[in-house]
């Protein structure tokens, strides 16, 4: 706040400022300053019921936290177990034990709602779509994920898949052998025999045309007798 | 005991010092009071609830000469005034300006005692006296005014010429009766 100088040409405003008479007045001093006292002395009870209030509310904040923490925990659960549709179709499902071990968990639990959801990995995620049904999911070993090309990354880190073998009908060996070997009926069904239970079934008659065959089953040899 | 002891007195918390200072400074803030509020039990809660924040905020405040005080406590008093009167909405300002600057007569002003100025000031209507103490006793701007007040500073301009306008009138009027009576 300005304040200008204007006592030096106006007294009138000096005498009005400083004018000091209560005669006219039923202002007491004493009874102002009994009252005055009296308020300033309530104030360090209020300095007293401050610090209930703050324990109060410092009791009352953790409450809340305590609540809110239990809320959020809930919240982890499983959108699966929201519908309950589908939690009854999940149940009715049974679970192949080989499929639960593979994936590192352990027996099924009959009531989902009581499990607490772990860290969320790509196999969870799959095992709660209704694919489960179907497919037998992959070991975590097996799965390779996708590196992007600028990542710099080890190359022992990522783990191969071993190459896919071809496949091949057991007729198309049937169709096939005729044409390159010649060979009797009763010959041909002891080779397939061999071949499809993979049993040595003239181990106790040996004879000289079963020691020639090769230890593949798929290939055939071409000089038969 | 000087002022400045007194302050440092009450500052380490002595309850006598402290009524010291009511005791040196009460009515002439109860004054200042009454010029702001026309009712004089107003003006005693005023002033009361000015010194209570005055002692409480004490042992922050740096004593450096007794002008710096009364200004600090004006200050409360004035502001605790102001308050009330915003509260009660008992102003009544008009921003339209008077088509002539009223001037005070200074030298009749002079010649006039402080009992009959406070008088004549008390019955000034709210607006105007409250710009009036403001600009002419308190030496605050309009701008300043207008913005403790929540008016505009034409509309404070206009309050001031309305209460020396007022007053003008209201003290020659009573410097005419006491010519009269003197003649008589």
């Amino acid at each position: 706040m300005e304040i200008k100088n204007q006592d030096d040409g106006h007294n009138w405003q000096t005498r009005v400022r400083e004018y000091e008479d209560v005669s006219d007045t039923t202002f007491s001093e004493e009874v102002s300053w009994k009252k005055l006292r009296q308020r300033l002395d309530q104030a360090p009870g209020r300095k007293k019921h401050a610090g209930y209030w703050l324990a109060a509310a410092s009791v009352v904040l953790l409450v809340v936290i305590t609540l809110f923490s239990r809320v959020s925990n809930k919240a982890v659960v499983p959108e699966l177990t929201k519908t309950p549709a589908l939690l009854k179709q999940n149940n009715n499902i049974p679970v192949p034990t080989d499929t639960l071990l593979a994936s590192g968990k352990k027996a099924a639990n009959p009531n989902p709602t009581a499990v607490k959801k772990a860290a969320p990995t790509p196999v969870d995620s799959l095992q709660n779509t209704s694919v489960k049904k179907e497919i037998v999911l992959p070991s975590p070993v097996d799965t390779v994920f996708m590196v992007q090309a600028d990542t710099p990354t080890v190359a022992s880190d990522i783990v191969q898949q071993p190459a896919p073998l071809p496949t091949v009908h057991i007729q198309d060996l049937i169709d096939t052998e005729p044409a390159r070997a010649p060979v009797s009926l009763e010959g041909l069904a002891v080779k397939k025999m061999i071949r499809l239970f993979s049993i040595d079934l003239t181990k106790d008659q040996p004879t000289k045309k079963q020691e020639k065959v090769p230890a593949n089953p798929y290939s055939i040899p071409n000089n038969q007798n | 005991m000087e002022l400045q002891a007194l302050i440092y007195e009450a500052k380490k918390g002595s309850k006598a010092a402290e009524e010291g200072l009511y005791n040196r400074l009460s009515k002439k803030y109860f004054r200042l009071c009454m010029r702001y509020v026309q009712n004089e039990h107003d003006a005693e809660e005023r002033m009361s609830d000015g010194f209570y924040k005055f002692f409480r905020c004490l042992p922050r405040f740096n004593y450096e000469s007794d002008e710096e005080l009364y200004s600090f406590i004006s200050r409360i008093m004035m502001n605790e005034c102001i308050t009330q009167l915003r509260k009660k909405r008992l102003f009544n300002i008009v921003a339209a300006p008077l088509e002539t600057d009223a001037v005070l007569d200074e030298d009749m002003l002079d010649r006039i005692s402080e009992t009959e100025i406070h008088a004549a000031i008390r019955k000034l209507p709210a607006g105007a006296r409250t710009v009036f103490n403001l600009n002419v006793l308190e030496g605050c701007r309009h701008e300043e005014i207008a913005r403790l007040l929540g008016i505009t500073s034409s509309a404070s301009r206009a309050q001031l010429t309305r209460a020396k306008h007022l007053l003008q009138r209201s003290l020659s009027f009573l410097k005419k009766n006491d010519g009269n009576q003197e003649s008589r």
